[in-house]
């Protein structure tokens, strides 16, 4: 039960956004719905804490996609997750993707998506899903508009050569 | 497929979101919970960092009646015991947690780094580092001087801060700026003192007091050449 006015105002910012967070941030972890939710439940717990400062500054969507972010750079940085991992057995391969009229589906794209550093991959969300400016994504990010630009591009470029007719084949025999 | 943004929308295709009824309280709670820990943490902060800086706890037995297990400092030691406003005031009048506690000028031995002209009627003090100068009812079952919970305590903003949040409420401190709010259990009062030094004070709600008898108090805090800022 809300108890103050922060409670309330940041009930309601939670009721109306989070469901929009948790799938953009989907975007982020290319498909780990689980990491995602780890992700917004964090920018939104820290959101609380600095509520009064950032509401009033209206900056509450910059807060919070700044925290997700980061904090998702910070995890995929983590040591355990970037050691390999040996198993007795070879994975499991990539189910078929659901067949789209232009013969893409959402699990080939958020594997090509996945094949991308984290950074490109944030300044694609930021700029081409959230629609920030090269400004905003660069602040944000906490780099220069020239890196936001450079790093687009290639994503861009990345995800064409990934998305390829060819390379979906290789991956989806 | 070139644009990005359908690429995108494509990706979330078939990722299920939960439209119907998001229910906040579980952010709720956790937003609070960390709101709760950063309090104790930056209200603790001090006090630890100075235990593990110095290495050794510096205690002050001012009133001969810290814990046993905390030696007094030296030069405390070595002069002779002096009564104090809040000792004798203790034993004349038990203080009454449910009213104001009264502000008493001070007149025992002053701690090392850091100066008061006032304290709360028949309080001691629990304990004093470069750090902080920990306040505490005699009766507080909390004898821990790295424990700032219910007592009122006297430290230097932490280097890793600036300034008090802007949007706190304005309490002058001597003329000079202050800034007043209330978390909690705890008041907490920032202010700016002679030498341009950010300066908290951190008082328990249960003392009774309001923002001008904070700053009445704080009016009278001098920060020494000895006291050195907390991380955090």
């Amino acid at each position: 039960m809300p108890r103050s006015s922060r409670d309330e105002e940041f009930s309601a910012f939670v009721k109306t956004r989070r469901t929009g967070l948790v799938r953009s941030a989907c975007l982020l972890t290319a498909g780990d719905t689980h990491l995602a939710e780890d992700l917004v439940q964090t920018a939104l717990a820290r959101l609380y804490v600095a509520w009064p400062k950032v509401r009033r500054a209206g900056t509450e969507s910059a807060y919070v996609w700044r925290i997700i972010v980061n904090a998702h750079i910070d995890e995929v940085r983590r040591p355990s997750r970037r050691r390999e991992r040996h198993v007795p057995e070879l994975p499991e391969l990539p189910a078929p993707p659901e067949v789209y009229p232009d013969g893409l589906g959402g699990s080939e794209v958020r594997a090509a998506l996945g094949a991308l550093p984290p950074g490109m991959r944030a300044a694609v969300v930021l700029r081409h899903w959230l629609d920030l400016s090269v400004g905003e994504t660069a602040e944000l990010m906490n780099c220069s508009e020239g890196t936001v630009k450079s790093q687009t591009a290639k994503a861009a470029a990345r995800l064409r050569d990934l998305l390829s007719p060819a390379a979906v084949e290789r991956t989806y025999p | 497929m070139n644009d990005l943004k359908d690429l995108l929308e494509l990706a979330l295709s078939d990722v299920a979101g939960r439209d119907a009824g998001v229910d906040p309280v579980a952010d709720l709670a956790r937003g609070r919970r960390l709101l709760r820990r950063r309090r104790q943490r930056l209200a603790g902060l001090a006090g630890v960092t100075a235990a593990v800086l110095c290495g050794v706890l510096v205690p002050l037995a001012l009133q001969g009646s810290a814990p046993s297990h905390h030696p007094a400092p030296v030069a405390v030691a070595s002069s002779p015991p002096q009564p104090t406003h809040s000792q004798a005031s203790q034993s004349a009048a038990p203080d009454k947690q449910s009213r104001q506690i009264k502000l008493v000028a001070w007149v025992g031995t002053q701690p090392p780094g850091y100066q008061v002209a006032w304290m709360p009627k028949g309080w001691v003090v629990q304990g004093s580092t470069p750090f902080a100068l920990v306040i505490a009812a005699p009766n507080d079952k909390d004898k821990s001087p790295d424990s700032y919970l219910g007592k009122l305590v006297v430290m230097l903003q932490s280097r890793d801060a600036t300034a008090p949040p802007a949007d706190w409420a304005n309490q002058p401190v001597n003329g000079r700026e202050g800034k007043f709010d209330v978390q909690d259990d705890t008041q907490i009062l920032t202010f700016k003192n002679a030498s341009g030094q950010w300066v908290v004070i951190q008082a328990p709600v249960s003392l009774g007091w309001d923002s001008a008898e904070l700053a009445k108090f704080a009016g009278g805090v001098q920060v020494l050449a000895a006291a050195q800022q907390g991380r955090g």
